[in-house]
This record gives structure tokens, sequence and C-alpha cells, in this order.
């Protein structure tokens, strides 16, 4: 097996008393899906939120890429995001009064320079990096199907094409791993299979994915790997078949018989 | 959008070939650089969102940056656009460092104490500002003509006039240009959800202070204009009412909208004076124009124009 290319090692997180997050350890290979599911409050969310720099970790150590490792705690969100790793958010975060094609745009920030000053002389690189700026977002609003509605206001669309937005965003960063955060949340069963497809063409590009769900039935199928939380703790780990009949984690989603 | 701008411009330039009154003139001279200043104020509260009850102290830094430099070592007024714009620009960035953490009312509470800082400053470090009376003989700016040599700006109007249209239409041409650029996208993601842009890999912190400094350094140069102008400079020109002023015609002409900062300096800055006639009741009136404004067209007069489908287009989000 090649080597990680996230390690997250004993991470623990908590808030006032509550334990969010106590000695979290997993770690993810390079183009690989991990599942990452729970019960409500297990902790996923704070998990990526941790891992994205919205919250700071107490303990632990979190290491990204392949070569050069980057020590992840302590850096800010973006940073965390030029290291390569982009995200979506379980309760859709978009830009009111933006359009599709503006979301897609802001997330090519990273990969551009122009500063204010060549911007407002018009160089002839500010001009041609808009150029490239504009045809890469054009391209992925093709790539997720939402060409129709490239110069419509993301917030005004139907929330199954939200999701698509973010996910154009989120991958327009060109990121190495993308953190979905219950991307199937609230969408029909088309959608969802929609979903499960698309997730599986980025990978096959080179992505490495980790999903978040609370529904074990959506992340089994596409997952290589599924990593079950309960009470902020990795309570199990390994291939879906397995994890599924692993009687903590039935305890977990079921209660003890 | 562009043919309004130009033609727009040709209506500016035109109009002293129309009216002969000098009063008529430096009206609109007064409103122009109310467009200056509302220009800059819309980059911080319009484009960032950013909201910000100080703004008056960057117009009075850059007032008093070029009147110290100009009584004290001559500069000229037109080398002395660059420091007074530089400083303010500073001012803006140094006030974003401690604001980073606050927002919204918080950060309204926080610049609306440092105007009322900056004044006071400026009233009291009399040795150098002069305090109360302020400062007095400030040199207006010249310029060649040929034929003519180097002319004075002196005391008449039109040439005022020329000079705020012309610095007007090169801020406006600044700021359409900054907000269709990455940074003007960036600005714009800050406004609407600062966790998510970060998570886009915006460095939120650097383009708020960026912003800061943009919109501080456009009120410098109105502030150096006005004190050449004028030739005298005292504190009390740079009060809070001021700063609520340029903000209401920021909001009135349509939030984030380059246009509607013009056209809001516009209705505002010429309003109290077509309200002469009515000498008792003209705050009421202008109170009220104000209540109606927001109560029919919330989004602003731009705003509201674009969305009934004027200047191409019912939806350009951050337009400009």
């Amino acid at each position: 097996m090649s080597p990680p290319l996230l390690e997250i090692n004993r991470l623990t997180k908590r808030f006032g008393g509550v334990v969010a997050l106590s000695d979290v350890t997993v770690t993810v290979a390079p183009h690989e899906i991990i599942g990452l599911i729970g019960p409500n409050g297990a902790g996923k969310t704070t998990l990526f939120n941790c891992i994205t720099g919205l919250l700071r970790p107490e303990e632990g150590t979190m290491a990204f890429g392949h070569e050069t490792k980057e020590r992840l705690v302590g850096l800010a969100a973006h940073e965390i995001v030029q290291c390569g790793i982009a995200r979506t958010f379980q309760n859709i975060r978009l830009f009111a009064h933006l359009t599709v094609l503006e979301h897609v745009l802001i997330g090519t920030y990273i990969r551009t320079h122009t500063g204010l000053v060549s911007a407002v002389l018009r160089t002839r690189e500010a001009r041609h990096e808009e150029r490239w700026a504009r045809d890469r977002a054009r391209g992925l609003v093709e790539e997720f199907g939402l060409s129709r509605w490239a110069s419509t206001p993301a917030v005004s669309l139907p929330f199954g094409l939200q999701r698509r937005v973010e996910l154009a965003r989120a991958m327009a960063v060109e990121p190495e791993l993308l953190l979905l955060d219950e991307p199937a949340a609230g969408l029909n069963p088309t959608e969802k299979q929609e979903l499960l497809s698309v997730m599986q063409r980025l990978r096959s590009h080179g992505l490495t994915i980790c999903v978040i769900d609370h529904d074990m039935r959506f992340v089994m199928p596409v997952s290589d790997r599924v990593v079950v939380l309960d009470y902020g703790q990795v309570i199990a780990e390994g291939p879906p078949s397995r994890v599924q009949n692993d009687p903590r984690v039935i305890e977990a989603y079921l209660g003890k018989a | 959008m562009m043919r309004w701008g130009v033609g727009s411009l040709i209506v500016a330039c035109a109009v002293p070939l129309i009216t002969r009154s000098a009063y008529h003139i430096d009206v609109l001279t007064g409103a122009g650089l109310y467009a200056l200043l509302a220009l800059g104020l819309n980059v911080v509260v319009g484009f960032t969102g950013l909201l910000h009850l100080g703004y008056a102290a960057f117009f009075a830094i850059g007032a008093y940056t070029y009147a110290l430099l100009n009584l004290h070592v001559g500069v000229p007024f037109w080398l002395g656009l660059l420091p007074a714009a530089a400083m303010a620009g500073l001012c803006g960035v140094l006030l974003g460092i401690p604001v980073m953490r606050v927002r919204g009312d918080y950060l309204a509470i926080v610049t609306l104490g440092f105007g009322e800082i900056v004044r006071i400053l400026f009233t009291n470090l009399e040795p150098w500002t002069g305090g109360p009376n302020g400062l007095l003989g400030i040199a207006h700016p010249t310029m060649w003509i040929p034929g003519k040599g180097v002319v004075d700006f002196g005391v008449r109007s039109v040439p005022y006039y020329y000079l705020v249209v012309a610095l007007t239409t090169l801020v406006t041409v600044v700021c359409v240009r900054m907000n269709r650029s990455r940074v003007g996208r960036a600005w714009a993601a800050i406004r609407e959800d600062e966790v998510a842009a970060g998570c886009a890999g915006i460095n939120t912190v650097q383009l708020k202070l960026l912003a800061q400094g943009c919109g501080a350094a456009i009120g410098g140069v109105a502030g150096a204009v006005f004190a050449a102008k004028q030739g005298t400079i005292t504190p009390d020109s740079f009060d809070f009412i001021l700063s609520v002023m340029v903000l209401a015609m920021v909001v009135l002409g349509g939030l984030g909208r380059v246009s509607g900062a013009i056209v809001g300096a516009m209705v505002l800055g010429v309003l109290p004076e077509v309200l002469r006639g009515v000498e008792q009741f003209r705050m009421l009136l202008f109170g009220l124009v104000m209540i109606a404004m927001m109560r029919l067209c919330p989004q602003g007069i731009m705003g509201a124009l674009r969305d009934r489908g004027w200047f191409g287009g019912a939806h350009v989000a951050s337009a400009a």
C-alpha cells in the first residue's frame, strides 16, 4: 500500500466539557474513497472542521502530502486549501447574489495570481489570466452540468443543483483531497446515483475523497474503506462489508439488543 | 453600462457650458467630492461588506497630509495627492488590523470611535494642526496651460469642477476594474460568507486589509482635493455626520454598485441645495426621502433600476 496522503494522529477536540473528538487516528491513502459514518453528533463534521482549519484541535497532529508532509494543525483555512484540501459543507454555504459561474471563478482564486494593480491596469498577463480562469470555470460549470444556469444566482437554484455548485467550486481549487460533508443529504434517489458516479469519476482522475454520511447505505457501495465514529471515537474501520456487520457499529446505530 | 458611463461623463463635462452660475458649479463640485468619498467607502462597505462608520477620518487624514506637506515643505497639490492617498491608505490598513476580529455592529462601533478619535486628535494637536482654528493658506492647485503659462486655480469654480470630474472618472474606472477582477470576486465572497471564502482558499485577513487600504486611500485623495480647494481646513469639516452622509449615499445608490455610489452622491449632494427654498422643512423632507427610498427600494436606486431591466440585464451580481 502506498504511503498515506493524510495522517490524522490522536486528534482530540473539546468544547468546554464536551469531548467532540477523542484520540481519533485515521489515515487516508491516495486515490481512496473513504466513508466517514456515524450517528448524529458523533463528531464527523467536527473532524472535517479540524482538518480544514475552522477548528483548532487541543491535541494530536495531522500531516498531509506525498513526499513533503505539511503539518496542518495551526494553519489557517486558506493555507490548508493551498496544501490541496477542499471541502463542501453540510448546510450548503453559497455566496448569496453571486452567479454559478462566479462561484466557480472564486474557486480558481488560488490558481491565479493577478494583483490589484495589474488588474486595474489590465496588463497583458492580467487579461490572459482572467481569460484562463473564465475558460476553466466554464469548463467546470459544464462538467458538472450547470451550463444552463451559469449566470443564474446560485442560491435561487433547487437544492440538488446548489450541491453541484458547491462541488464545482471545490473542484476549481484543484484539490488532491476532497472532503464532502453529507453531500447526499436532501437529494432524491436519482441525484444520489448521479453523485456516486461523479465521485467515482473524480477518483478515477486521481482525486482522493473523504465523504461523510450518516446513511450507511449511501456510502457503502462507493467506499473503499469506512471509518465509523461514535461519541468522538473511532469504533470501527475497514472495508464496508466487514464494518456493516461489526457488532459495535450495529449497536451504535440501533442500540443494544 | 459603459454607454451610460460615457454619456454621463459627456454631460458632466458640458455642465459649465450650460450654466454660468458659480453657485451651481460649486454645488456640483461638492457632490463630486461626495462621489469620490462614496466610491471609496463602497469598496469597504459595498464590495467587502465591512460596515464602516468613521470614513470621514480618511478624508481628514488626506486633507491634513496635503495641507501639512504644503505648508511646511511646499509640496504642490499634484505631488501631494500621492502622500495624501498613501497616508490615508496606511491608516486604513492600520485600523484594519485591530478590528479584524469584529464584524457587523461591533465593527461599526469601533470604526465610529476611530472617526471621532481622529477628529479630536486634529482638534487637540494644536502645535501641528492649528487646533480648532485649523490650517490656513493651503496652496491651490496650479496647472500649465499652453499660451497662458502656469495658472493658479485660485477661488474660481470651474477648474475645481473639472478636477473633480476627472478624478471621479479615474476612480470609477479603477473601482469597476477592481470589482471585476479576481480580487473583487474574493471581496464579494468575503462579504457573502467569510467561512466559505476561507475554505475556497481566500486569505480573508489579507483581502480585508487590502479593501480597507484601498477605500481609505480614495478618501485621502478626496481630502487633498478638498484642502486645496478650500485653502483652509478645520477639524469640524470631518465630523460623524459626514461619515453617516457618505454611508447613506452608498446605501441609497445601491450597496456594492459603483454606479450606485455616484448616483447616491449626486442625489444626496444636490438635494439639500434644491430644498433650500423650503429652508425650515429641509431636513424633514430629506429624512422623508430617505425613509421612502428604503421602504420602496431597499436595494438602492441602481439596484431597483437594474431589477427592472434597465442598464443591461436584470441580474448581474456585484455589478458595476
